[in-house]
């Protein structure tokens, strides 16, 4: 086979196998619109009444006022022309208005969007510089008191949830050192050091339990490829043994660490919603709380959606990533 | 070395020394947005409170109208005592607050979200400015706002104001008595019928503006004669009516946007970020990031010259307690809002050991709601009324309830126990008369064995026991859950069983058909002074009269003086009235007042050399908290 006829063969086959992911990606897609669509319509309780009632829930209003509200929220048509009119909306990015805000929500997800990005970003970041290098040295010191101090750490990282290292980190700042970041969200484009300041402890927080994960796998695959028979290859042709670990083992031992950080990216979006919170990040996951939180229903369905669309697309970014690196993937 | 290594290495380093650079900017106390200058280091400590600190405003007679015909004109100048002993306050500057939101997503006065909440009106009602208001030398008492002077005509239903001239909105509009009847009419008949609740006791006393086809009455509850004139008309005098007008809740915004949107048939509620918060009041808004910040600074034309004495203000959304808490300890903010964004008393404690007594100050302060229990005396087991059994149950559960209990497990202690009206209401009875007259209310532990044993003995009587509990059925919103939670135990101390069911609204609970035999009513309906009457409206009037009275009964006594009252200008004589209403109401004991809450606000104490007033929260703004002159 000649160069180029390879090269067409392997852009076939990777193309056949995006067509192939895409049809699973869409119907997916509808499925989980249906979904959330019905989930929040067998939910208790009207939401015309809900609203007029207010927090407290003893507000007074009239049977015509509810009746007035259903109808300009549009609750008075077919649940299929509801759908559909929902659908379209996420087509044409018109998702309608908070009925707490009452601002069009596409507006707040465009403004909370990039401010999650730049943490989720930043978190993937710290965590594979953590975890990787940390992963790589306990798995060449095994057994040691640094693999045990290090997989105590990646444990402790499991166990703990983010939302209870993200409170650990505010108060132990402020308890310690009279200091938390500073306040009022900026992104890093405005100003790049307060952006840091405010983005390096939720990162860190929502990257403790990240990290554990990808630092054990990480352990893992490399002792397995350094027991491989080309890594002792390389030991026998007399590399040095920071050659064989970094250019040898490491790169292919990496593979499976890719697919697991793909997969976690979903449970890090989860993972802001609290963590956002804490310290005061105005991004997705805020939203989502106090959409919650207000019973603003269109609100909840369109972040609903956009997590099953973000865990989708991570996924099939994983996917293709990993299809590209490892021809096996996309001949099977 | 080969090329891609050196890169490689290049990149690590330039990574490391990134990652060294965020962590050595953690050591930094600069703020994205401007920050409060900080205190003197070396001010004198001013006042040391213990935890929590109570004030309770009592209602005076400054509450009661002008005499008919006489015409109550502006003071020339505010007479606020200093409050500082410290070293001479710093005027000017900025300071931070920290809230649980920033207030602005129902920014609007009247918004069409019934949950418009106080914390947001405390921070931002600073916009904006009242035809009437608070004094602001005492806090309690009325003064005016807008108005130049205001009387009242001698049928106690007509009310006259004289606005300002002069006055300029935030975009430096010209501001008139128009723009104040629009904001009003807008209170009374917004078009799509979506007004807060919180102008509820307007709405309840003023005539409507337009008939039913939509034209002018010739009685129109609020017209503007001139550019200078206002007029409010009463369906009927109401005592309560200044009471409800002083409120906070009766915000006045110029007419720029709101007619706009009015007459585009949208009727939305005024937008933060469309730079649509625009007022008269004593600072503006320079920039608003829901869910991030709100910055405000001084507004150069106030019609007041001698306030504000702040440059300026940023509320920053922390939205959970604990890093409110730790933003305060920090120093990232100088004050705490009220509500949601209270601290606990827990928090409170911490906070005063870590900082020290003399940093920091914790008054705690009056919410304006309730929380009661109202029973349905229409049907058995609580009803009818004059039923000895129905009587006797009624008795013992008013006996047996312990408002201190509640108050200590629902609102960590903070609250106060609420008698058939609120215990503030001095001039109606004082707290130990309330506690000598009214059986149930003291909570003392002696007083309360008594009763709680003599409620049992009434309950034995009808045959009720341990093993054979009373069995009813009580509806509470989900909201209060807790509330509920805490007197189905007390409940349970005389042998009823209540059987619990949630909604998220009475109107769902009502339309099953489950009423139930009690219920739980918060009440908060924006009313600033402590007046009966208003919340009268709320607790024993029908629901067509603007209250909640589920069951639909109503003491034809009581409602004859309630009626008498409206029209008595003079307090001392009210109060004769009052007391009679209050008898029959705990008599009746349909209704279990349990709670008047409150919350703990937090002040740096010693910011620019100046101590915090202890404000009520019907009179919070920053225009006198921290810096009364």
């Amino acid at each position: 086979m000649t160069a180029p006829t390879f090269f067409l063969y392997h852009e076939r086959t990777m193309s056949k196998y995006i067509i192939r992911r895409l049809f699973l990606f869409f119907p997916t897609l509808i499925g989980a619109s249906l979904f959330i669509f019905a989930l929040i319509r067998i939910m208790p309780g009207d939401v015309a009444t809900i609203i007029l009632a207010g927090p407290s829930g003893d507000a007074n209003f009239t049977e015509e006022d509810v009746v007035m509200l259903r109808e300009r929220l549009g609750l008075d048509r077919p649940l299929p022309i509801q759908y559909l009119d929902w659908v379209w909306g996420l087509v044409t990015m018109d998702l309608g208005n908070s009925y707490v805000l009452d601002r069009p929500i596409a507006g707040e997800i465009k403004r909370q969007f990039p401010v999650s990005l730049e943490l989720g970003f930043f978190t993937i970041l710290i965590t594979w510089l953590i975890a990787v290098p940390i992963g790589i040295i306990a798995a060449v010191k095994q057994d040691g008191l640094t693999d045990y101090i290090l997989r105590g750490i990646a444990i402790l990282g499991l166990a703990m949830p983010s939302f209870f290292v993200g409170l650990l980190v505010i108060m132990g700042l402020s308890i310690t050192f009279n200091w938390i970041p500073p306040l009022g969200f900026v992104h890093l484009w405005e100003d790049p050091a307060v952006s840091l300041q405010q983005l390096l402890f939720p990162a860190l927080a929502l990257g403790f339990s990240v990290n554990g994960t990808l630092l054990r796998m990480t352990r893992t695959q490399l002792l397995e490829t350094l027991r491989d028979d080309y890594v002792r290859t390389a030991r026998a042709k007399g590399l040095s043994e920071r050659v064989v670990v970094m250019r040898h083992a490491v790169r292919n031992a990496l593979l499976p660490v890719v697919t697991i950080a793909g997969a976690q990216m979903g449970l890090l979006f989860s993972g802001t919603i609290v963590i956002e919170n804490i310290f005061n990040i105005p991004g997705i996951g805020r939203g989502v709380l106090d959409a919650a939180f207000n019973r603003d229903l269109p609100m909840v369905q369109a972040y609903l959606t956009y997590f099953v669309l973000v865990s989708l697309s991570a996924n099939l970014l994983v996917d293709l990533t990993y299809a590209w690196l490892d021809p096996r993937i996309r001949y099977s | 070395m080969h090329l891609d290594s050196i890169i490689k290495r290049a990149t690590g380093l330039v990574l490391a020394l990134g990652l060294l650079f965020v962590l050595a900017c953690g050591s930094s106390d600069e703020a994205a947005a401007p920050a409060a200058k900080k205190a003197d280091p070396t001010a004198t400590p001013t006042t040391q409170l213990a935890v929590p600190e109570m004030k309770i405003p009592t209602a005076t007679s400054t509450t009661v109208p002008p005499k008919p015909g006489v015409t109550v004109a502006a003071k020339p100048k505010a007479t606020n005592t200093p409050v500082s002993t410290g070293p001479k306050p710093i005027y000017g500057g900025t300071t931070a607050i920290g809230g649980e939101d920033v207030g602005g997503d129902a920014a609007d006065p009247v918004s069409g979200q019934a949950g418009y909440g106080w914390s947001g009106l405390g921070l931002i009602g600073n916009l904006w400015s009242q035809v009437l208001r608070f004094s602001l030398a005492d806090k309690q008492t009325v003064a005016t706002d807008l108005a130049e002077s205001w009387s009242m005509d001698a049928d106690g239903k007509t009310y006259r104001f004289k606005i300002r001239t002069g006055i300029k909105d935030h975009e430096g509009n010209a501001f008139d008595a128009h723009d104040v009847a629009y904001s009003i009419y807008r209170m009374l008949e917004r078009p799509n019928k979506l007004s807060s609740k919180r102008q509820g006791c307007l709405r309840a006393y003023v005539n409507p503006v337009n008939d039913e086809n939509g034209k002018q009455r010739a009685d129109a509850g609020v017209e503007a004669i001139s550019a200078t004139e206002l007029v409010i008309r009463l369906a009927a005098p109401r005592t309560a009516f200044v009471a409800c007008f002083v409120s906070p809740w009766t915000a006045i915004v110029p007419d720029t946007y709101v007619k706009a949107i009015d007459d585009s048939g949208t009727y939305r509620d005024l937008s933060p970020v469309k730079g649509e918060l625009i007022g008269t009041g004593a600072f503006k808004a320079l920039k608003v990031e829901p869910d991030n910040l709100m910055q405000m600074e001084r507004n150069p034309n106030y019609f007041l010259s001698e306030y504000p004495y702040l440059d300026g203000y940023t509320i920053y959304a922390i939205p959970d307690a604990n890093t409110r808490v730790a933003a305060f300890l920090s120093g990232k903010v100088d004050y705490l809002g009220l509500f949601g964004d209270a601290a606990s008393p827990a928090d409170a404690e911490r906070i005063i050991k870590q900082l020290g007594a003399d940093k920091v100050r914790t008054p705690a302060v009056n919410a304006n709601g309730w929380r009661g229990f109202p029973l349905n005396v229409m049907k058995a087991p609580f009803g009818p009324v004059g039923d000895p059994k129905a009587d006797d149950l009624r008795d013992a559960i008013q006996w047996a309830a312990n408002r201190e209990e509640f108050n200590k497990l629902g609102f960590n202690g903070t609250g106060h126990v609420a008698t058939p009206y609120f215990i503030g209401w001095e001039w109606i009875y004082t707290k130990d008369q309330w506690f000598k007259e009214y059986r149930g209310f003291d909570s003392s532990a002696d007083v309360k064995a008594k009763d709680l044993a003599d409620a049992q003995a009434l309950m034995t009587k009808h045959g009720y026991s341990k093993s054979n509990p009373l069995k009813v059925y009580f509806v509470c919103a989900t909201g209060n859950r807790k509330d509920c939670e805490i007197f189905d135990q007390q409940l349970a101390r005389i042998w009823i069983e209540a059987d619990l069911y949630l909604t998220p609204d009475y109107a769902s609970a009502d339309a099953a058909g489950k009423s139930g035999d009690f219920q739980i009513i918060q009440i908060s309906k924006g009313l600033s002074f402590q007046d009966p009457d208003g919340y009268n409206v709320s607790t024993y009037l029908l629901e067509s009269d603007g209250g909640r009275n589920f069951s639909g009964y109503v003491n034809p006594e009581w409602k004859k003086l309630m009626d008498q009252q409206l029209t008595m200008n003079d307090q001392a004589e009210r109060a004769v009235v009052l007391r009679k209403m209050a008898r029959l109401f705990h008599d009746d004991a349909n209704m279990i007042g349990m709670v008047r809450p409150g919350v703990i606000g937090l002040h740096r104490s010693t910011w620019q050399n100046w101590t915090p007033p202890i404000v009520h929260t019907d009179s919070y703004s920053l225009e006198r908290v921290w810096l009364s002159k």
